[in-house]
């Protein structure tokens, strides 16, 4: 089981990094991710969304919550771009939307590296 | 003496003010917006009022009639008259003479890939009698009925008047004031020799669609009915709602970054201005919120790549205009496939490098290519003669050679034609036909021979009318309107159809109707939205349960370190 659950946190690390690195193209404000890097994003995070949700649902037994904090922040991260891509905003103010995703998903990636740096071992 | 000098300095002054006052006041203003009854008396050229019953037989002229109470002079001017700035490129006027297979577009103004009128022989003289038909003229030629006369215009008899010469008469004639005979009719006048003229600052759309309207031809070429209008004017505004001017008549063009010759700011006159920006709103325009669009679609995209001009097809739309179709006129010669043929819609970048759509035409000519490569079209006057005598045409090239092409080889035929026109060349210019977006030169064996080169290309102009709404808007059916593999659209090219029968032997170089995408790109991109309402569900529903999950995660992990 600890096996099984280390490598889901593996993967689901693996993919955090990537999705963060891809957005890298569109961390200046105002920009959107477009055309390689958005394929490549969402290409990485069709299989985080589903790891994201083992991780919220069947967390690890040694996750702070600090650690559990940054899993949902990820999470609400991921609701928040859908409200663009369903239509619920204006193209105008999408924009806010999309950023926020971004902006919302470094600092759980951030509070996820702090709570791995002070984890006792 | 010091108290003289300062009346004569407080005299002086006045007077200098009081010019200034007077210039504004030479022109009779009602100020009101009800508009005001013009029951005028006709001038002559020398402003004397003209009365119908005098014996003496006078010429009415428009200009003097206008001038005691309008500045004339200004109002023959602007960029409605051809002045000013050229702008950006509009529609060209073409010249189409099947005799000599000639279908050039032209201008005087200075826009790419057009022609000048002088290139092409034509003076002031045979402009006027050209194209005058749908031009309201400059200066003493003004029109100014045309356009402000709301009621009571008669279009057909101005083009048979301006064709035969007489453009200066044809409003009188168009306004039924003269009768065919020439003579004025005095039913038309009062008692004081004044005529009554429903004459308008906006007289109504219907006087702009004189010259600007845009017909769309269905698939066979014919004249299509299911077309929708405008929806600025469906939702009742009128063209000078948006094209403004004053007396001036600098007409606002209405486009982005539009520089007007007064220093005015016009942004609020454009799509974007009114629909988009704060200031804009003007006549209740919604503001528009685009959902699901991402923003950047509004940056690199003009509003009338998707609002505008016929919706996209997998074939380009042959469209009649007003001017090139002497649309207005009735007749019975405008059938379809008649020349000059524009096919819409091209998207293409524009000055600001963003997709915006344009019509567009292929030139045909006959022309000289000089050693520095510099093309001079040759007039259809100069053509006549040698093309008689190699071709053996009579009066209508088009028509005859494709009836000598069931017996005879297009290629021979028209290399002869073209060493018949080298014969009269200085050393180092080269007879060319242009025709299909090619240019072709004769080969040593008699043959033609193709070549690429700008001046053959198709010459383009960005089209704005008619709007469609936003249901009728590309993408209102979603992404997959633009970004799927069904819509054959995008991807298509329009080709030219040559005025020449000579499809046979070439196939010319194709334009895109979306020039702006790397073709495997945007094909590798649109498979992403085979999928993309099923993804909307997936990471719809991976968020919810992520969410609620680790919103439960966190709570027992709270709890648990409460412990």
């Amino acid at each position: 089981m600890i096996q099984r659950y280390s490598s889901i946190a593996s993967w689901t690390l693996l993919l955090v990094l990537l999705c963060t690195v891809s957005i890298s193209a569109a961390l200046a404000s105002g920009e959107e991710l477009r055309g390689n890097w958005l394929q490549f994003h969402l290409l990485v995070a069709t299989p985080l969304a589903a790891l994201l949700v083992i991780r919220c649902w069947w967390p690890r037994p040694e996750t702070t919550i600090g650690g559990q904090l940054a899993w949902w922040l990820m999470a609400i991260a991921m609701g928040l771009v859908l409200i663009p891509m369903l239509g619920w905003t204006s193209s105008e103010n999408s924009l806010v939307w999309v950023e926020g995703h971004g902006w919302l998903s470094l600092l759980a990636v951030v509070i996820l590296g702090c709570t791995v740096k002070i984890k006792p071992n | 003496m010091n108290n003289l000098r300062s009346i004569l300095i407080l005299m002086t002054t006045l007077l200098i003010g009081s010019l200034g006052t007077a210039q504004d006041s030479v022109w009779k203003r009602t100020d009101s917006d009800d508009p005001y009854l013009h029951r005028i008396p006709l001038r002559d050229s020398i402003g004397r009022v003209i009365d119908p019953r005098s014996e003496i037989s006078t010429v009415p002229h428009l200009g003097k009639s206008c001038a005691p109470c309008h500045d004339v002079e200004a109002a023959s001017g602007g960029l409605h008259a051809g002045r000013g700035p050229d702008g950006r490129r509009g529609e060209p006027w073409i010249l189409v003479d099947p005799r000599s297979a000639t279908h050039m577009p032209l201008h005087r103004r200075d826009w790419p890939g057009v022609r000048s009128p002088e290139s092409l022989g034509l003076d002031a003289e045979n402009w006027s009698q050209t194209f005058g038909r749908h031009e309201t003229g400059a200066g003493d030629q003004s029109d100014c009925f045309v356009c402000h006369l709301a009621s009571g215009y008669d279009f057909s008899k101005r083009i048979e008047q301006v064709d035969s010469g007489n453009p200066s008469l044809a409003p009188f004639f168009a306004a039924g004031l003269l009768d065919g005979s020439g003579q004025l009719d005095p039913s038309r006048f009062d008692s004081s020799a004044q005529v009554e003229l429903n004459l308008l600052g906006d007289a109504g759309n219907q006087t702009c669609l004189r010259c600007h309207t845009v017909r769309n031809l269905d698939a066979q070429n014919g004249r299509g009915w299911l077309h929708q209008d405008d929806v600025h004017l469906a939702a009742g505004l009128s063209c000078v709602d948006c094209h403004r001017s004053g007396i001036d008549h600098q007409m606002v063009r209405g486009y982005e970054g539009e520089q007007h010759p007064s220093g005015l700011d016009v942004t609020s006159l454009s799509c974007r201005g009114c629909h988009l920006d704060s200031q804009g709103g003007a006549h209740g325009a919604p503001l528009p919120e685009h959902r699901g669009l991402p923003p950047f679609h509004l940056d690199e995209i003009t509003c009338t790549a998707c609002h505008s001009g016929p919706a996209p097809t997998d074939a380009g739309i042959a469209q009649w205009t007003s001017r090139a179709h002497r649309l207005g006129e009735s007749s019975q010669k405008r059938q379809p496939g008649i020349a000059p043929r524009i096919v819409a819609t091209s998207l293409q970048p524009d000055d600001q490098q963003r997709i915006a759509p344009y019509r567009l035409t292929w030139p045909d000519g006959w022309g000289i290519l000089d050693a520095t490569g510099h093309f001079s079209p040759l007039p259809p006057s100069d053509l006549r003669r040698p093309l008689r005598k190699a071709l053996r045409i009579r009066s209508n090239l088009v028509e005859e050679l494709t009836e000598k092409l069931d017996t005879e080889d297009s290629s021979t035929l028209l290399a002869g034609a073209l060493d018949q026109l080298q014969d009269s060349l200085q050393p180092g210019q080269r007879a060319v036909l242009i025709t299909g977006g090619l240019a072709w030169k004769s080969t040593e064996d008699g043959q033609l021979e193709s070549f690429t080169t700008p001046l053959a290309e198709a010459v383009t102009w960005p089209l704005s009318h008619p709007v469609r709404p936003a249901r009728s808007a590309v993408g209102a059916g979603g992404c997959t309107d633009c970004h799927s593999q069904e819509s054959g659209w995008s991807t298509n090219e329009l080709r030219a159809i040559p005025l020449l029968p000579i499809g046979s032997i070439f196939e010319g170089p194709p334009v895109a109707r979306l020039a702006v995408t790397e073709t495997h790109r945007w094909s590798r991109w649109s498979w992403l939205f085979v999928g993309r309402e099923v993804a909307k569900i997936y990471f719809s529903a991976c968020a919810f349960l992520a969410i609620s999950g680790g919103l439960i995660g966190l709570w027992k992990r709270i709890q648990e370190e409460s412990r």
